[in-house]
């Protein structure tokens, strides 16, 4: 017991070294915007790997998808937060076969080829106005922002990057997340009885 | 072999490979419930990998650690389950424990060192067909001595059952030995009963033969004594009656002859033995033997020197070699080879033990041997018996062996037949070895020629007239003044009055008072009488075993006026 206690202390610490490094060498790069006072890179970083490992424990309505090979469109809409940070953690990765593609849009519709989205609110489209746009889109959406949640809110809780998912808001939107994500929540706004059954 | 014998052979063997068998069944089912219980425990871990790679995924993908620790520590419950780690997708240790003593460390359980008493098994997390990572379960089989004491019970059942198989091998071998001890038993019984019956039988016809011998020899005493007084009287009478007298004679002699020959047989003959030289009776015989024999049959002597001398009747001795080379020369008809050999023996324990009246000791052997036709195994037992012949009737009577038999058996000694048909026969004679170193002159067989005046009154005592009248007319035949009486108290009575009594002439087997009583009171009264005895049948007091007391003087009934002579004039010291 006593070997494995410090093990996963000395696997956060390399991440946290690794992450490091990488958000030092944006800054240094002046890639980045230049950040907010609140904005914490390491959470940032651990937000960008949380878009796309949010996509295993989610079902998506047999339309989502144009065609059976399209890809898996992964957009953040408006301010980008995450810059390269998020296409390298997605490189490689795929979801259920379907090599994730990581779409920036200004505004968006619920037309877009969208799966998921993070909505961060441009110039021309509020954080509001979009969520009200892709309302019964089958679009997992994803902010970060209390005031205007999405289907999943990010939040840091205790120095830990924590959501909050509204899954009556999944529900209009056709998607089905599952338990085990459902578990992981802080605050879970559950669906209406009727829409359980579905 | 027979079949019984062959299963009798074989059950060991089967009862030894049924216990192979079930020893093999045994250990079979062993290491199948071994296999069994190994595939289960695999299963039961696979299951319990699977349960936790399911549960552990949104916790893994999301490094929620707190969740996956308790997650991993919830299958601490299970004291069976060693070790437990979750993995993410590039391999790291997300959560997990360990409780082995074993020496390893969970970084390390893709290449697992060899623990044959533990299941390792490894189950991907996969959430939507998305990879995560993996869960490692260890699990500890239950330990050797716990499995093994689950066996116990079987394995009890199974030596229980070897054990039974065994026992009721040696069962069946202990019931095979007894039953044939048994059968051994009922072999010997039969056996001896049957030689129980032959000697029953043996004895039951000595007694009859003896029987009716001593009323024969009465009768032909009477008949053999009155032909003679006729002689005598009237030996100026017409030859013509003469001859028919002397046939009527030798009809009497020849049944007299009959008669000594039954009462060989069953041992009644008086008998006189005494130290005999038995080479020199062999020596003398030959020559006779030969004449008698013919020109056929060859006849060879084999003698030992430093023979001993034999206890026995010397004339019995040779009416038995005579009787013997008879049947020799009837079984070689067409001529042969007559051996006889002498030797001394000795019969020890183990030979005399299934002999009846027969010491053990020193013998001198007399065995004669032809090579005539032999006899059957199945006839060995009946030649001894009386009146059993192989020869075509009236060419022998039947008595020839039953009398050496019953004169050597009487003489203390033993006779054997060997016989093999179609090679010969061997009748092997022991005579007893006489120990007295002195030799006993033989008695005189002369007589007295005239038959002259005498001063010597004789007491005749005989209950049968015919027998009294006839010893009564001999007497005064031969001279004597007589004196008769018909029992032993009128003979007593007599005695006291006619004190010129001498000799005492006394049947032996008399009603009221026997022979021998009346001559010791006799004998009381007056010391210096002589006493000679005349029987027909001498089973009685005065004889033991049938041979005479010594000094006792004897007349064998039926007797002659010459005999009856003879032996008076013996006692009388008359030469």
């Amino acid at each position: 017991m006593g070997l494995l206690t410090h093990r996963p202390g000395v696997a956060a610490r390399r991440r946290t070294a690794w992450i490091l490094t990488v958000c030092t060498a944006l800054f240094v790069a002046g890639a980045a915007r230049p950040a907010t006072a609140e904005v914490n890179p390491l959470a940032t970083a651990i937000k960008a790997s949380y878009l796309y490992k949010m996509a295993p424990f989610v079902d998506w309505p047999a339309g989502a998808f144009p065609t059976p090979t399209s890809p898996f469109v992964l957009c953040v809409v408006g301010r980008d937060p995450f810059g390269p940070l998020l296409d390298r953690a997605v490189s490689g990765q795929s979801v259920s076969g379907r090599p994730i593609v990581v779409d920036r849009l200004d505004q968006i519709s619920r037309n877009s080829p969208c799966q998921i989205a993070f909505l961060a609110g441009s110039a021309t489209q509020s954080m509001p106005q979009a969520l009200l746009a892709l309302r019964g889109a089958p679009v997992l959406t994803i902010t970060d922002d209390a005031a205007a949640p999405g289907i999943v809110d990010f939040t840091v809780a205790g120095d830990r990057v924590r959501f909050r998912i509204d899954d009556e808001a999944a529900a209009e939107n056709g998607l089905t997340i599952s338990s085990k994500l459902l578990s992981l929540a802080l605050k879970v706004n559950p669906r209406k009885a009727s829409d359980i059954d579905r | 072999m027979t079949v019984s014998g062959l299963r009798d052979r074989l059950r060991p063997a089967l009862i030894a490979l049924g216990v192979l068998v079930l020893l093999a069944a045994s250990l079979a089912v062993a290491a199948y419930n071994e296999h069994q219980n190994r595939l289960q425990a695999t299963q039961a871990a696979q299951t319990q990998a699977q349960v936790l790679a399911d549960t552990v995924t949104a916790a893994l993908s999301f490094s929620d650690n707190g969740a996956l620790r308790e997650y991993v520590d919830a299958l601490r419950a299970n004291p069976e389950l060693d070790a437990v780690g979750v993995y993410d997708s590039d391999g790291r240790l997300a959560a997990g424990y360990t409780r082995s003593d074993l020496a390893d460390r969970l970084s390390n359980v893709l290449t697992p060192r060899g623990a044959p008493d533990r299941i390792i098994v490894f189950a991907p997390v996969v959430q939507n067909g998305q990879r995560l990572g993996m869960v490692y379960v260890r699990d500890r089989i239950e330990p050797i001595t716990r499995r093994l004491s689950r066996y116990v019970g079987p394995s009890l059942l199974v030596l229980m059952a070897m054990m039974m198989f065994a026992v009721s091998t040696l069962d069946a071998l202990a019931l095979r030995r007894a039953n044939q001890d048994l059968q051994t038993q009922m072999v010997e019984r039969e056996r001896a009963e049957a030689a129980l019956r032959q000697s029953q039988k043996m004895e039951a016809i000595g007694r009859l033969t003896g029987g009716i011998a001593h009323d024969f020899n009465n009768m032909l005493a009477i008949i053999i004594g009155s032909l003679e007084l006729l002689l005598k009287r009237h030996a100026d009478a017409d030859p013509k009656l003469l001859r028919f007298v002397h046939h009527a004679m030798e009809g009497a002699k020849r049944a007299a002859a009959l008669t000594q020959r039954l009462l060989a047989f069953s041992r009644l003959q008086p008998l006189n033995p005494t130290p005999s030289d038995i080479t020199r009776t062999v020596t003398d015989m030959t020559d006779l033997l030969r004449r008698t024999l013919g020109e056929a049959v060859a006849v060879e002597t084999v003698l030992v020197g430093g023979l001993w001398r034999a206890h026995i009747d010397l004339p019995q001795l040779e009416i038995a070699i005579i009787n013997l080379a008879i049947n020799a020369r009837d079984a070689m008809p067409e001529g042969g080879k007559l051996t006889i050999e002498t030797g001394n023996a000795y019969l020890d324990r183990t030979y005399v033990q299934g002999e009846e009246d027969l010491q053990p000791g020193q013998y001198v052997m007399i065995a004669i041997t032809d090579t005539g036709t032999g006899i059957a195994p199945e006839l060995l037992s009946q030649v001894f018996e009386p009146f059993f012949t192989t020869k075509p009737a009236g060419k022998g009577t039947g008595l020839g062996l039953s009398q050496v038999q019953g004169f050597i058996k009487q003489s203390g000694g033993h006779l054997r037949i060997y016989s093999e048909v179609g090679v010969g026969t061997t009748v092997k004679l022991y005579l007893p070895r006489a120990l007295a170193a002195a030799d006993r002159p033989p008695a005189s067989m002369s007589r007295s020629a005239a038959p002259a005046r005498r001063e010597t009154t004789v007491l005749v005592v005989e209950d049968e007239a015919g027998v009294r009248d006839f010893a009564v007319e001999a007497l005064i035949e031969l001279g004597f003044d007589t004196v008769a009486a018909d029992g032993g108290r009128a003979a007593l009575d007599l005695l006291d009055a006619h004190p010129e009594i001498s000799v005492i002439l006394s049947d032996v087997v008399m009603p009221e008072m026997n022979g021998r009583m009346f001559v010791e009171q006799a004998l009381k009264r007056r010391p210096d009488l002589e006493v000679v005895f005349m029987t027909g049948y001498t089973r009685n007091a005065i004889v033991h075993n049938g041979v005479l007391d010594p000094g006792t003087h004897l007349v064998t009934k039926p007797f002659t006026v010459a005999q009856l002579g003879a032996e008076i004039d013996a006692v009388l010291g008359v030469r």
